[in-house]
């Protein structure tokens, strides 16, 4: 990993001193280790400050869109997952292909936080990616993960490694994984399977538990409206209260706005204070998507329209 | 949006109002004493509450045919007045739901006779997908429908409210949450 940082921060020198991008979009150390935090380098003296590591999760595509005022070209450090947000945002007219420099790193696997032993702030991580493991030098000693123990869930079935689009290729291309659509959709069959009271009691439990911080909106990079169903005062299609028929309305409103343009890259569910498994409801709808009108991966290729914007006539016919 | 609107809204309070109406006069009338009570059966005076959009052309003259050929159906059904099928947001329906319906129908003119030309593709697309969802999270089959229901079909609308009003009745009322009300 630390080839790729040094590679990184010679490509991205070699962006600002050009004068190619105006800024590169990447990730610092920050506090903690596990926690990365996105940083905008302006200056080439700064780039020693990027870094490279399977902690780098936060999706960056979404400052793309926040930037409303671009004045040249942004340099953009993007995984297989963010490059779809990023044709997302191309797709969807928010940004032009010439107003991004992408340098795409292949991604061999994120590493959840959660699945690791606490390190204190302050003291540095070395990862080493090994094939099917990461070595972390620890404060301890070193420690060797196995990929299928500490990675989350949306990496462990992820067959877009690669970016799907770039200006630059930064490290070896990753070999794809082989997912079949029943390991992708896994939890979502296992849900569909329960009885309806089971499966109001459940989404109830789990409805409870939201705050409507919006985070999950707020992260994705498929949320690009540029005034929310949510924060409109007239007409207030959803209510503010927090409670559950209102939480409720909130998810299956928040989902069905993307349906069919969510991109998968799991930033909802890993932002979630709460641990709302919201991507149970996105995957339901590509699920559904898939069975009814022909997989599509949002995302993935330029150009293609969202499947809720356009039609076929021979379409499944329910409604008779 | 909110320039282009107020005949929809005007249409939408109508039906809030009509439903609010129903609740006051179900509350005078002796509502559960315990929540206990409400989720083990519904009141026998109960009569399940169904919002219908109807599409301009297609389903509401079919729904004026049911009336003026004299054809009964439950009076349950309320209907809304859309220009097109595709007009219907599936946030209209869940509003509905938020706002004490019991079972929502979408009717438009079939597949190929939009007035439109295209707008009924759309809602078949956008309600498969929505029924979908309403169903995975956890709301009952029986409470959301779609049909294709053209001008001259006064008796397929009076046999869809008939038919939705008796599922709906087995089924009971639309409980928002185990806890609420």
């Amino acid at each position: 990993m630390k080839k790729l940082t040094e590679e990184i921060r010679r490509k991205a020198k070699e962006l600002l001193a050009s004068g190619t991008v105006q800024y590169v979009l990447g990730y610092e150390a920050a506090r903690n280790a596990y926690e990365p935090r996105p940083v905008f380098i302006r200056r080439p003296e700064d780039v020693d400050r990027l870094v490279w590591n399977p902690f780098c999760a936060n999706t960056l595509a979404k400052y793309l869109f926040e930037d409303r005022y671009k004045e040249g070209k942004i340099g953009i450090i993007a995984k297989g997952c963010d490059s779809r947000g990023i044709v997302r945002l191309i797709n969807d007219g928010q940004i032009t292909r010439e107003q991004v420099y992408i340098i795409g790193v292949p991604c061999t696997g994120l590493l959840d936080p959660a699945k690791l032993p606490p390190v204190p702030d302050g003291v540095p991580v070395e990862v080493e990616d090994q094939g099917e493991s990461f070595s972390l030098a620890l404060p301890g000693g070193a420690k060797v993960v196995a990929k299928a123990e500490a990675m989350p869930a949306k990496c462990q079935n992820c067959d877009y490694p690669n970016p799907v689009i770039s200006d630059v290729i930064i490290g070896k291309e990753v070999q794809p994984r082989q997912v079949t659509p029943q390991a992708r959709y896994a939890e979502v069959i296992e849900l569909e399977a329960y009885k309806p009271e089971a499966k109001k009691a459940y989404w109830e439990s789990v409805f409870d538990r939201c705050i409507r911080c919006y985070a999950c909106r707020n992260v994705c990079p498929a949320c690009d409206c540029k005034e929310c169903v949510f924060d409109q005062a007239e007409p207030r299609w959803v209510s503010k209260a927090i409670n559950v028929p209102e939480n409720r309305i909130f998810h299956i409103t928040r989902a069905l706005h993307v349906a069919g343009r969510c991109v998968e890259c799991g930033e909802c569910d890993r932002i979630c204070p709460m641990h709302i498994p919201i991507r149970k409801l996105n995957k339901k709808i590509a699920k559904d998507l898939g069975e009814l009108f022909g997989e599509q991966r949002p995302g993935t290729q330029l150009e293609e329209k969202p499947a809720l914007g356009f039609y076929a006539v021979n379409d499944p016919e329910e409604f008779m | 949006m909110s320039v282009n609107e107020p005949a929809k809204h005007m249409h939408e309070e109508t039906a809030e109002a009509g439903i609010q109406e129903k609740h006051d006069t179900h509350g005078a009338q002796g509502a559960p004493a315990t929540p206990e009570a409400a989720s083990a059966a519904p009141a026998a005076d109960w009569e399940p509450k169904i919002v219908g959009f109807a599409c301009n052309w297609c389903t509401y003259a079919g729904a004026d045919l049911a009336g003026t050929s004299r054809i009964a159906y439950p009076p349950n059904i309320r209907l809304i007045r859309v220009p097109c099928s595709g007009r219907v947001n599936p946030q209209f329906v869940l509003r509905a739901f938020e706002k004490g319906a019991d079972a929502v129908l979408v009717a438009g003119c079939h597949p190929g006779d939009c007035h439109y030309s295209t707008g009924n593709y759309f809602t078949r697309r956008r309600f498969l997908l929505t029924k979908r969802l309403l169903e995975y999270v956890g709301i009952e089959p029986g409470r959301f429908h779609a049909r294709w229901i053209s001008g001259s079909e006064g008796s397929k609308f009076a046999q869809v409210a008939k038919e939705i009003t008796e599922q709906v009745k087995a089924l009971g009322p639309y409980r928002k949450s185990q806890d609420a009300e």
